[in-house]
Formats: C-alpha cells, sequence, structure tokens
C-alpha cells in the first residue's frame, strides 16, 4: 500500500504538488491522467524516492519512503520512465537482468531466480528472440518493450509506470496489457500508471485519478471517463463510446 | 543440434586453439626474437592491459582502442615528453596516465560528447596517426632508438630494464582483467548511468573517479608496452563468441601471442609498417561492423 499525507513538493519557486493526500491500495492498478504539468510524473518521482526534498508523507507499506535505504526502495519499488540506458552496446537479455541488482550480494553473480525473473519478463514483452541483439540495435518499439521489461523483471511490490504507451503499437500496447493482469494477478501488487493515454488508463486500471495543477481533481472508476470530463481537463472535444468486448470507455478524436 | 555446433563446445574449441597459438608465439618470441625477456613481458603486459580495457567498455561504443583517438593524443603526449621533459619510463609513464584521464575527462564529461560524435573525432585523430605514420615508413626516417620507432613498438618494451618491474606489470595486468570479472555487473550498471548503479547501492561520484583513475591506468599501460597493435584482434575476437571464462582466456592468450608476434615480426618487418596494419585492420573491422546494420549510438 501507498499511503500518501500533505504532500506538497516545489520545484524553481513552483509549487508542482500542492497538498496532496491520497492512499493506493495494495492489489490495484491505478492511473493517473491530466496534462501535461500537471504533477503525474512528479508525483512518481517522489514515491520513488527519487525526489527527496518534499514536504508532507509518503508512506510505503507504511514505512516513510524518506526512512528507507537504497536498496530496500529498489527492492520495494520498480519504475518505468526514469533515465534510459547509456550503453547501447549491452545486450538486451542482460540489460533485463540487471534489473534485479537490487537482490544480487555486491560482486556475486545473479542467481536461477534473477534469470527466471528477466526469462518470464522478456517472454511477456515478446523479446525472447531477441535477447542477444545490443539495445543500441533494436527498433524503437522494442527499445521501449525492453525498458518495459527491465521495470516488470524486478517483481517488486509496487510497479510505477510513467507514460508506459509512449512509442508502443497496438501489438506492444496490448502486450503491456497482459503484462499488467499477469503482475497484478496475486493481489499483492499494486501498480501506478501516469499517463496521458485516457483509453489505455480505462481499459487497464481498476481506478482512476485526474490530476490538475498540482493537485486530484478527481477520483473515480473508468465508468467516469466522459466527453465533458475530458473537455474539462484536457480543453479537447472528444467522443467517449464503450468497448465492445469489456465495455469499458474509449476516447476519440474530432479531426 | 548438432553437438559440435553448439556455443559451449566452440568455446571449447576456441580456448585451446588459442591457448596453443599464444604459447607457440610467446615461445617463438623467446627463443627467435632479439628482444631480451622484459620486453616480452613488457609487451604480455601491454596485451593483458589492452584485453581487460576492452572489457570494462572504457572505449567508445562499437569502437576498439585505436578508434577511441587515445592512441593519437597519447603518442603526441609521449612525443613532447621525452623531447622536452624526461626520456625515464616512470616519468613518461605516468605523464601518460595522467593525459589518458584528462582526455577522457575532457571528452566524456566536458564536452558530453555522444557515441557517435566520440567515433567521428576518434577517426579523425587516427586519421592523423595514419598518416604520420605512413610518413614514417615512407621516409627515411631513423629506425633503433628513434622515438617515433620507440613511441610504436612500445615504449615500455623496449626500455625494459628489470625483469621484476616486468613481471609485476604483467603480474597487475592479469589481476586487474581478472578483477574485471568480478566487477562485472557493477561495471555494467556503471556505464548505463548513475540511476541504474543506484540499483546496486553503489554513489557513482565515487564509482566514476575509480573508473576514470582505473581506465587511465589501463589505456597508458596499454599504451606504454604496445598493448594497443592487439586491440583490433580483441574486438574482432569479441562478437563471435559465446560469453565465459573460456571466452575470456582464449582471447587473452590470442592478445598476448599476437603482441609476440608482432614483437618478433619488427626484427624482420619495419615497425612503422606493423603500427599501420594495426590502424587498418581497426578501421576496417570497425567500418565493416558498421555497414553490416550495427550502427553506433547516436
Amino acid at each position: 500500500m501507498i499511503d500518501i499525507r500533505d504532500l506538497s513538493f516545489e520545484r524553481g519557486g513552483r509549487l508542482i504538488i500542492d497538498f496532496m493526500s491520497v492512499r493506493f491500495e495494495t492489489g490495484s492498478v491505478t492511473s493517473i491522467i491530466g496534462r501535461s504539468g500537471s504533477g503525474k510524473s512528479t508525483l512518481l518521482s517522489i514515491i520513488a524516492g527519487a525526489a527527496r526534498s518534499f514536504e508532507g508523507e509518503v508512506l510505503i507499506d507504511s514505512r516513510p519512503v524518506r526512512a528507507r535505504s537504497t536498496g530496500e526502495l529498489h527492492r520495494a519499488i520498480a519504475r518505468f520512465g526514469g533515465a534510459g540506458p547509456a550503453n547501447l552496446d549491452e545486450k538486451t537479455g542482460d540489460f533485463v537482468l540487471l534489473s534485479r541488482a537490487p537482490y544480487r550480494k555486491m560482486l556475486h553473480a545473479f542467481g536461477d531466480m534473477d534469470r527466471e525473473a528477466a526469462q518470464e519478463s522478456m517472454d511477456s514483452f515478446d523479446l525472447g528472440a531477441l535477447a542477444h541483439m545490443p539495445l543500441g540495435a533494436l527498433p524503437g518499439g522494442a527499445f521501449r518493450r525492453a525498458l518495459l521489461a527491465f521495470a516488470f523483471a524486478r517483481r517488486a511490490d509496487h510497479l510505477l509506470l510513467d507514460n508506459p504507451t509512449d512509442g508502443l503499437d497496438v501489438h506492444d500496447a496490448a502486450l503491456l496489457s497482459r503484462a499488467l493482469q499477469r503482475y497484478t494477478i496475486s493481489g499483492e501488487r499494486t501498480v501506478l500508471l501516469a499517463t496521458g493515454d485516457i483509453s489505455f488508463a480505462a481499459q487497464t486500471s481498476d481506478r482512476i485519478l485526474v490530476m490538475d495543477g498540482g493537485k486530484i481533481a478527481r477520483d473515480m472508476t473508468p465508468d467516469g471517463i466522459s466527453a465533458e470530463l475530458v473537455k474539462e481537463y484536457f480543453d479537447t472535444d472528444v467522443l467517449v463510446s464503450r468497448n465492445v468486448y469489456n465495455g469499458r470507455p474509449q476516447v476519440h478524436f474530432y479531426t | 543440434m548438432n553437438p559440435g555446433k553448439s556455443p559451449e563446445r566452440r568455446n571449447v574449441l576456441f580456448f585451446l586453439a588459442a591457448l596453443i597459438a599464444g604459447c607457440i608465439a610467446v615461445a617463438g618470441s623467446y627463443f627467435h626474437s632479439t628482444h631480451p625477456v622484459p620486453a616480452l613481458l613488457m609487451i604480455a603486459a601491454g596485451s593483458a592491459a589492452c584485453h581487460a580495457a576492452c572489457r570494462t567498455g572504457a572505449f567508445s561504443q562499437g569502437a576498439d582502442f585505436v578508434l577511441s583517438g587515445e592512441v593519437a593524443v597519447q603518442s603526441i603526449a609521449l612525443i613532447i615528453t621525452a623531447g622536452l621533459v624526461s626520456a625515464h619510463p616512470a616519468v613518461i609513464f605516468a605523464v601518460l596516465m595522467v593525459v589518458s584521464i584528462a582526455a577522457r575527462l575532457y571528452l566524456f564529461h566536458f564536452l558530453s560528447l555522444r557515441p557517435r560524435e566520440l567515433v567521428f573525432i576518434g577517426t579523425m585523430l587516427n586519421g592523423v596517426l595514419f598518416l604520420f605514420l605512413f610518413y614514417l615508413a615512407a621516409a627515411d626516417a631513423p629506425r633503433s632508438g628513434h622515438i617515433a620507432h620507440d613511441l610504436v613498438l612500445g615504449y615500455g618494451a623496449l626500455h625494459a630494464g628489470s625483469f621484476a618491474v616486468s613481471c609485476l606489470l604483467l603480474g597487475l595486468m592479469l589481476a586487474t582483467g581478472a578483477c574485471v570479472s568480478l566487477v562485472r555487473v557493477e561495471l555494467s550498471l556503471f556505464l548505463q548511468g548513475p540511476s541504474y548503479l543506484d540499483l546496486a547501492g553503489i554513489p557513482y561520484g565515487r564509482a566514476h573517479a575509480a573508473f576514470l583513475a582505473a581506465s587511465g591506468a589501463l589505456s597508458a599501460c596499454l599504451f606504454f608496452c604496445a598493448g594497443w597493435l592487439a586491440a583490433p584482434l580483441s574486438a574482432l575476437l569479441r562478437g563471435p563468441m559465446k560469453r565465459g571464462a573460456l571466452k575470456n582466456a582464449g582471447i587473452l592468450f590470442a592478445c598476448i601471442g599476437a603482441g609476440q608476434l608482432l614483437l618478433l615480426a619488427s626484427d624482420f618487418i619495419d615497425a612503422y609498417v606493423i603500427a599501420l596494419v594495426a590502424v587498418c585492420v581497426s578501421l576496417v573491422r570497425f567500418s565493416l561492423e558498421h555497414y553490416r546494420g550495427r550502427e553506433v549510438p547516436a
């Protein structure tokens, strides 16, 4: 469970998160939607422990994020959307395996469990055949999938995904949707998505938060997504239909 | 599946072939070279340094030592130091190490060059080196004892006086190679960037300083002992083999063997021609790899 109490965060004299309180229950997939600059990514950074100069309290499984060591944090939280890999000569399979580093003792090799987790994550994202390719030689979509596989391979209790659908085609997005379902099937993990892709959020999430100006403007189920809501918070006219397969909302633009 | 083609078996065969070839090369150099044993040990130390340095990923992505441009920078530093400051091997080694670290700091951190830009600069610098070597090979320049000649065949190797120092350097370089294996995961995380190294709980600043010092020392040693002549071979062999201890040991033996052969060949062939060939092989290998579809990241 992630519990955020009275959180405020300022950067460059600008209030990015404005006195926010929210709780993310274990076993749920929550999407945070909102326009660029609404504070979605910053919120994920704070939860991941990457930004520590905030006011208020962030509790991960009832322990303050500030009280946790770096290793503890990395074992508890996996994050997608941070800095990309610098060494693109690394083979894809080896790169995904590196995600298991927080579980490994220094100067020790990775164990069978680490390899199994990395392999499973690679398979989830259809990367098995590309394991021996250098990251730099992967096509754009496959590269993004490798970054996602890196985050999933950690098997952390809390998974934070910042704009996970950027650069993914329909096939890749379907793989991500399936991987999310598998990841939370045990009911013991929490997933947070920060995204501008409202349709994907509606298809994959149990709960939707709309952020606006550093605050949570709406807290609802995916069924709460409507053309009026999109107009109000994204200033865009859209048509919202229902997916014939699962009845969840889908957003269409007028062109 | 044909077991004869399995990667593991291929690694064993490669290791045995490299071991035998390396032993033959060392024996050939020992019995037939005009150079003393400390020189042979210094060249072996240079090859071991080259092998360790290539494994750290310390050089530009997709390029080997020659293409990184450091050979060219170190060549200039050596000529200036030997000509104007001191020709003592210890002074030269210290200057090379400082120059190597400074070059890395400048290229990677002050300029923050991208891999493609680094390769471009390296190629340009090596173009200058190529022309310089070509001029020396074609001109009636003095050979033995001349600074340019010593530079090509390894200043440390040609001025290796003490057997003990040579042994110590070789031992150090072999131990460094073993250490690289030990810290392979930490090294991979370091090369991916600060947020990745954080996964291992290691502060990036300290790791960076240690990496700069270690890679500078390796770089200085491999230039000082002409290990860079074996760099293209190390890069050529690294690609097709499956990762493992046998592969690394095999490449190490192959590099040491190549270094010994080059030293032996210098008794019969012009040293400048040997250096020219090394630069050319490096450029051709890199170009072939690049044009076969492997991009240097932007």
